[in-house]
């Protein structure tokens, strides 16, 4: 199912946040889990991942760093969670929360 | 090793192909470090890369299209071609890859977008900082070229205006063309003129009273000043009777001149100020006047000055005939003088200033005949004398001078330098900045520095056309400078305070205009045209108390001729002599009264509020009695140098210069 665009405005960036909060990642790796992990509703277009993260890199939410010694012998550029990104994946979860409770009370979401 | 072959080491390996290939693909800041490497050259990372072709055009495509700064670019090149490798890597197609990465087009330009986001503060500050100069000039330019494009509506023709009331004066009635064949049967010099002089040849134009000299003397020992305040005790004084009986004609033109109703005298081109028999040609000053001669400002009244030299004439006369015991004659001069001084009634401050010191004369010439030949006049002829003076202005100092013509003059610069939007307001045109230029050509005294051209004016003025006053403002300021002076001079001068307060006031936002660069382009026009009206409503308030004084002496004189003395107090001669005591024009309370050594003075207590019985300050210049050097307004004042009273009439025989 195909996320509206402004839908994802708002999910992608928490998306993101969320999928690094395990632990740094690549980009063509996060690209795979954001596919696999939601079952393709949050597959971002790969050309707005990596401005996704570059803005989220220039708010500071996310750190990025070069890896010369991958695994494929090339040069990756890891990213990883700052704790503003931290805090910023606490106050989407609340939202998002609260958001989904709002729209189960409404009979939207759940049964 | 020498230098030369050092120099010729350094450049065979600057010049190596490989090194100097690698200089240039390594950033500045690694470069200052001394790192030379090849961060810069992505795309020979590219082509080491060996992805397929498609996807290696796409990946240039893209990054060439973000048109990222260098370091930026190839930091974009790597994270794909890492991207793209790690796809091919997990077995994904070509075509896959190239499918889900999405539109190239709208890849580049949210990543340009990203990128520049994370740029450094001070790029941001560089690029706001650059936008706001882009707009400030655009925004200059609109209104350099709004400024260009603007033009003048002149509406109003304030010359007719101020003609108005003239040309209604039947030709009968008006009394300048008589003035005029006096001036030229009396051979006074109509070229002199203060306004215009601008070269020495001007300069030795001379007085107006310059004929006096006799040309046939083998020296002239006596300067025209001296000759027509001679008195019959001075050696020059047989000189000015010969003078005066040689143009009997001309001051009797004079006299009938004054018995006019009106002056007469049209203002404006065409009008009586152009006169060639009497040398007044406009034409040298229209060019130096500009623009300005097209307005009221450019307005001349060259006849003040001869109006003023004809009053001296008479009151030499009134020597002359006080001298020969013809109280008739005596009597027809100073009412020629009084009648003069009203025929200065043109609305502009400085020919009321004119008047009032026409009326000083004739005050003066008047005291010293009650003083020296109290029984020369008759009653009738004191009464008659009494009568006119009693016409001459009111309570106040606004009913001698008015400001009207003065406003008439900004209105009218004004419209012809600002555009009308039919709202009462507008914007500076560049005419308008012409106009100022000849008009602070006008106003900017000789010796001082340069005015500004027109052409300096106009550019200066256009590029601060947005800090210039709107019409508006500009009206608003100079009419409310001119409301103020107007209601300053409608309250007696005891209960608006301080006489100078206004003009104080005035005159520090003068200099607080004129020393603030940007208030300066602000507040031009008001900088340059306010007029200057410094003790205008002194020389007014003065002149009203010694008319006071001098109706107070006649109605003295008038009773001692009744009783044989002169009386007690001054209560005594109301109401039969004096409708009532007039006030002392500082303390409000009724002048005072002395006699000394038999003859009468009248007085105000003066600034210093200390009786000190008519007697007059010693003036701190000249060291000689001045009668209204105490006359001061505001907080009492007991200086030594206002030690003494305001003498408004003096009847001793000493005379003591007003």
């Amino acid at each position: 199912m195909k996320i509206e665009r402004e839908l994802m405005r708002g999910a992608g960036p928490t998306a993101v946040l969320r999928l690094l909060e395990g632990g740094e990642r690549y980009g063509y790796e996060l690209v795979t889990l954001l596919e696999q992990r939601t079952k393709g509703v949050l597959a971002m277009g790969q050309s707005t991942l990596y401005p996704l993260l570059y803005n989220l890199e220039a708010k500071g939410m996310i750190l990025a760093r070069l890896d010369i010694t991958a695994d494929n012998g090339r040069p990756r550029k890891y990213y990883r969670l700052t704790d503003k990104g931290k805090r910023q994946l606490a106050a989407d979860r609340e939202q998002w929360e609260a958001l989904t409770t709002a729209m189960t009370s409404l009979g939207i979401v759940g049964g | 090793m020498s230098d030369t072959s050092e120099i010729s080491w350094v450049r065979r390996l600057l010049t190596r192909p490989l090194y100097s290939g690698r200089i240039r693909y390594t950033p500045m800041r690694d470069l200052l470090r001394g790192r030379i490497g090849e961060r810069l050259n992505w795309r020979a990372r590219l082509d080491r890369a060996a992805l397929s072709a498609p996807i290696a055009d796409a990946i240039r495509r893209i990054v060439r299209r973000t048109r990222l700064w260098r370091i930026e670019k190839a930091e974009v090149a790597d994270e794909l071609i890492a991207h793209f490798s790690d796809g091919l890597t997990t077995g994904a197609s070509v075509d896959d890859l190239l499918r889900d990465f999405g539109d190239e087009r709208a890849a580049a330009k949210l990543i340009r977008r990203a990128k520049r986001r994370g740029r450094p503060l001070t790029w941001h500050a560089m690029k706001w900082t650059g936008r706001a100069f882009i707009l400030l000039v655009i925004l200059y330019a609109i209104t350099f070229v709004r400024f260009l494009l603007s033009r003048p509506t002149v509406s109003v023709d304030y010359v007719a205006k101020l003609n108005a009331p003239i040309l209604s004066t039947p030709v009968q009635d008006r009394a300048w063309p008589l003035y005029r064949q006096a001036m030229i049967a009396m051979e006074l010099d109509g070229r002199y003129t203060r306004v215009g002089i601008k070269s020495e040849t001007d300069a030795r134009a001379g007085h107006p009273l310059d004929r006096f000299l006799d040309p046939d003397a083998d020296h002239n020992t006596v300067g025209a000043r001296q000759l027509i305040d001679a008195t019959p005790s001075d050696a020059a004084w047989p000189q000015l009777e010969g003078w005066l009986t040689k143009h009997a004609e001309g001051i009797a033109l004079l006299r009938a001149a004054a018995d006019k109703p009106a002056m007469g005298f049209v203002v404006g081109k065409g009008g009586s100020q152009h006169d060639p028999e009497l040398g007044w040609t406009s034409g040298g000053s229209d060019e130096y006047r500009g623009l300005a001669s097209q307005t009221l400002l450019g307005v001349l009244l060259p006849h003040l000055n001869h109006m003023r030299a004809m009053a001296m004439i008479l009151a030499a006369d009134v020597r002359y005939a006080r001298h020969h015991r013809d109280g008739a004659r005596v009597v027809a001069d100073l009412r020629a003088m009084i009648a003069m001084g009203r025929h200065n009634d043109l609305p502009l401050v400085v020919t009321r200033l004119v008047g009032i010191g026409i009326y000083r004369a004739a005050f003066d010439s008047l005291e010293e005949t009650l003083a020296n030949d109290p029984d020369l006049l008759s009653d009738r002829q004191l009464i008659e004398v009494a009568h006119d003076l009693s016409t001459i202005g009111g309570d106040t100092a606004s009913s001698l001078i008015d400001l009207t013509a003065e406003r008439m003059m900004f209105h009218d610069v004004v419209q012809r330098a600002y555009t009308d939007d039919g709202n009462g307001d507008g914007i500076l045109t560049p005419e308008g900045a012409r106009l100022l230029a000849d008009v602070t050509a006008m106003t900017t005294l000789r010796g001082s520095a340069p005015p500004p051209s027109s052409e300096t004016m106009l550019m200066a003025i256009g590029s601060a056309a947005s800090l210039v006053s709107s019409r508006r403002d500009a009206l608003a300021e100079l009419d409310g400078a001119l409301d103020l002076q107007e209601r300053h001079y409608a309250r007696p001068l005891r209960e608006a305070g301080d006489n100078d307060d206004v003009d104080r006031l005035l005159d520090l936002r003068m200099r607080e205009i004129r020393g603030n660069p940007v208030l300066l382009a602000r507040h031009y026009l008001f900088s340059m045209m306010f007029p200057a009206l410094t003790r205008a409503a002194w020389t007014a308030g003065t002149a009203l108390g010694q008319r006071e004084g001098l109706l107070v002496g006649i109605a003295l004189e008038l009773h001692r001729r009744r009783h044989g003395e002169y009386p007690a107090t001054l209560e005594v001669l109301t109401p039969t002599l004096l409708p009532r005591v007039p006030a002392d024009r500082i303390t409000g309370a009724p002048v005072r009264y002395a006699l000394t050594k038999g003859r009468p003075v009248i007085y105000s207590l003066g600034v210093d509020r200390d009786d000190d019985g008519g007697r007059a300050v010693v003036h701190p210049r000249d060291k000689r009695p001045s009668a209204s050097f105490a006359a001061e307004w505001g907080k009492p004042d007991d200086s030594p140098r206002y030690d003494g009273d305001w003498i408004l009439y003096d009847g001793r025989s000493q005379k003591v210069g007003h």
